[in-house]
């Protein structure tokens, strides 16, 4: 075999393609190459890198808020940056295990028990000045203190607490004589009974109340998941709770209620709640819908209420969530990350802080933000936001149990109420099942030192 | 009836063979088709009211009435698509080019190249393809970080330059289908072993190296993780983050969510399509020695 000198010009040129391929390349990688700095209004300043899971149009209140706190001051720049929900948790872990983390992240997940027992948060305590600490603990209104601690720190400072209550339709109470809506659970029941609504089939087409959530109704009927500081899940109150939601439910027949669920249009936007369409009378739902309804249904008359008590039930009650703000261990810049959490919450300057809230439609850190002018002024804009803001101050409000396993046991409260519902097996059955499977974890993560 | 005809089937036999790859093929093709139908309807006909005629579980249901085309023009500006797209192809290009070009190189080694170890060094390469993605993302995640990449495409698109080991093992078997004298007889003219991997072995792999490209384009196209972990600029995404993007923001839009999912695998259905022939024959020719 020889090499061909007569294609020799056709070789050359080959060799010139394949080349210039090479230096295209190269150029293309020399171009992504070249770490560029992340876009920054401030270059001179120091950078906070902030993450948030907000997206959408709540990206652009979150971005003024960073503007806001970027404008006021000369020493650092916040730079935020939105990660996609479903694999914040993931980038982040990432992120700080392999020692590149924000400095500071917005959370609502789960997490801080977990990321706190694993050493990967720094506690906002001991960033504070003794007099602000003592000072957050006798002002902040308890809930906001419970979400954000583990272990006698805080880890997460609450920038806004979700509650739920009930929303009603007053014109379906008055179609059916209703005057008032009722002062206790019993009372509820019995009007949901009036006004749901069946076809000729017995299909439901309204639905007048249905109870849904264990976590929120245990603390409703007096118990809870988390008592005197240890984890309360078989308890007669816990039982009453679980068998009130099952009997709710198996009263119109469990396949009956699930077929009417799965009718309704729960795609997640404000306009797709069933409640604005008529098809719930009474919804349980949190303090952001009033704020939704005056924006996408603002004909729309309707009340809100706290979900009253069952007899030797607690009022003002029910389950608690929010976003919280958490500084992860290896933050470059932890001072201005606290710098960032105080401006936000506004623990050093309510006023200030306010307004944020209002952007957002958040129920506030503190009953000094509550007071303060701007606060004031947007519950007087939206009158049904007071009946959330009634709910904060009481004790019987209970978010997840601060416990490592958050993840684990909120599926297993999950579990123990879909099984009492379908009937399954009795709620005496699916609450054992629910200690012991909590039970069985807590063993397992002796075993394993953790 | 002669021997070659009784194995082929007849013509009814050949109509009854599609009838069965269609039927079994509808599981596969239902859920684009259902991509496609929801990119094109309202909101009101993907989640019509119970009872109404099209909330009937029927075929006819999946045909959109009216269409909405809108919807592809609202994705494509609710969310910065082209810049998405121009990052996407950017990394596909160089991430083709990078592990092609430099797993031919080791390929040939492992092939054609007599020296101590080289069993040995193929085995330990093999063996890199057990260790799961989650064992080697912390360290190389740290080391990265300490290069000062973290945040750049380079994690993205340098490992792609070192070889990748499944093409490797691909390539090698399939060099090692080539007949040795070619490269005997092209050392006695006194070419090289660059040359004779540029201008013989090359030449005559394209199946396999085109498989090799196909594999890499579609890895890097639909890689949501890498994106995930190192990039943090929004001007970077690619289209796969960018539509996890959108379905954190807009989830609620299943119009526009479907509309922007067709227009991202649009390109590769193309390009499976276009490039399936020299993609089976690259396959069919990697798995058995000559």
């Amino acid at each position: 075999m020889g090499i061909d000198r007569s294609s020799f010009g056709k070789r050359q040129l080959r060799r010139l393609a394949f080349l210039a391929n090479v230096v295209v390349a190269c150029v293309l990688l020399a171009w992504v190459a070249v770490p560029r700095a992340e876009p920054r209004v401030f270059p001179e300043r120091i950078p906070v890198r902030f993450w948030h899971m907000w997206s959408g149009e709540w990206k652009i209140v979150i971005d003024k808020i960073v503007m806001r706190f970027n404008a006021s001051q000369n020493r650092y720049e916040v730079v935020a940056l939105s990660v996609p929900g479903g694999s914040a948790d993931q980038k982040f872990l990432m992120a700080v295990t392999g020692g590149d983390p924000p400095d500071v992240m917005a959370q609502w997940n789960q997490v801080i028990p977990a990321w706190a027992e694993s050493g990967l948060l720094v506690p906002l305590d001991t960033l504070m000045q003794p007099a602000e600490w003592a000072e957050l603990q006798r002002s902040a209104y308890p809930v906001a203190l419970k979400i954000g601690s583990y272990a006698g720190h805080l880890y997460g400072l609450t920038t806004g607490i979700n509650v739920f209550a009930c929303y009603y339709r007053p014109e379906h109470l008055e179609a059916v004589g209703a005057q008032a809506f009722p002062d206790s659970l019993e009372g509820l029941m019995a009007l949901a009974d009036r006004l749901t609504r069946f076809d000729d089939a017995h299909r439901i087409t309204r639905m007048g109340f249905m109870p849904a959530g264990f976590n929120m109704y245990a603390p409703i009927f007096g118990g809870g998941f988390f008592m005197d500081g240890r984890l309360s899940l078989n308890t007669p109150r816990n039982l009453r709770a679980l068998t009130f939601l099952s009997e709710s439910r198996q009263k119109y027949g469990f396949e009956n209620v699930l077929k009417f669920e799965s009718s309704l249009n729960t795609g997640g936007f404000a306009t797709e709640w069933p409640f604005i369409s008529g098809q719930y009378s009474v919804a349980v739902d949190g303090q952001w819908r009033v704020e939704q309804l005056a924006k996408y249904a603002p004909e729309l008359r309707y009340q809100t209420a706290p979900i009253p008590a069952p007899q030797g039930g607690k009022p003002l009650a029910g389950f608690s969530n929010g976003n919280f703000m958490i500084i992860p261990k290896g933050a470059r810049q932890v001072a201005g990350a606290y710098e960032f959490i105080k401006f936000w919450s506004g623990v050093d300057n309510p006023e200030r802080a306010a307004e944020f809230y209002t952007w957002g439609g958040w129920l506030p850190l503190s009953p000094r933000i509550t007071m303060t002018a701007p606060y004031q002024a947007y519950v007087r804009k939206y009158p049904q936001f007071e009946t959330f803001l009634n709910m904060l101050s009481s004790e019987n409000i209970q978010p997840t149990p601060p416990v490592p396993f958050q993840v684990l046991l909120t599926d297993r409260i999950i579990r123990a109420e879909e099984g009492a519902i379908r009937g399954s097996g009795s709620p005496l059955q699916a609450i054992s099942t629910l200690e012991a499977d909590v039970a069985r974890e807590i063993a397992r993560r002796k075993r394993f030192g953790l | 009836m002669t021997p070659h005809s009784s194995s082929q089937p007849g013509a009814l036999g050949r109509a009854g063979l599609h009838l069965v790859l269609l039927l079994l093929a509808i599981p596969y093709v239902l859920p684009l088709i259902w991509m496609l139908s929801t990119a094109l309807k309202e909101d009101s006909q993907i989640f019509p009211r119970e009872g109404s005629a099209q909330s009937a579980l029927a075929l006819s249901n999946l045909i959109p009435n009216p269409l909405a085309w809108h919807n592809f023009p609202d994705a494509m500006a609710t969310v910065p698509f082209v810049t998405y797209l121009r990052n996407t192809l950017l990394l596909c290009f160089i991430n083709v080019l990078g592990a092609v070009l430099s797993s031919a190189v080791v390929a040939y080694g492992f092939a054609r190249l007599r020296f101590r170890g080289r069993e040995f060094l193929f085995m330990l390469m093999i063996a890199t393809m057990a260790l799961p993605g989650q064992v080697t993302m912390i360290p190389t995640f740290a080391l990265y970080s300490k290069l000062g990449w973290y945040g750049t495409f380079l994690p993205l698109t340098v490992p792609a330059f070192f070889g990748v080991p499944f093409f490797v093992f691909l390539m090698r078997q399939f060099f090692l289908t080539l007949p040795l004298e070619l490269s005997e007889a092209a050392r006695i003219e006194g070419a090289t072993e660059w040359q004779i991997l540029w201008r013989i072995v090359l030449p005559l792999s394209k199946p396999v190296l085109a498989t090799c490209a196909l594999f890499q384009f579609l890895g890097t196209w639909n890689d949501f993780f890498g994106p995930l972990l190192y990039i943090n600029d929004p001007e970077k995404y690619t289209l796969a983050y960018g539509l996890q993007q959108f379905m954190s923001s807009y989830g609620g839009k299943w119009g526009q969510l479907m509309a922007a999912s067709t227009l991202f695998i649009l390109p590769i259905i193309v390009l499976f399509f276009a490039a399936q022939k020299t993609f089976i024959q690259g396959i069919a020719t990697t798995g058995s020695k000559a």
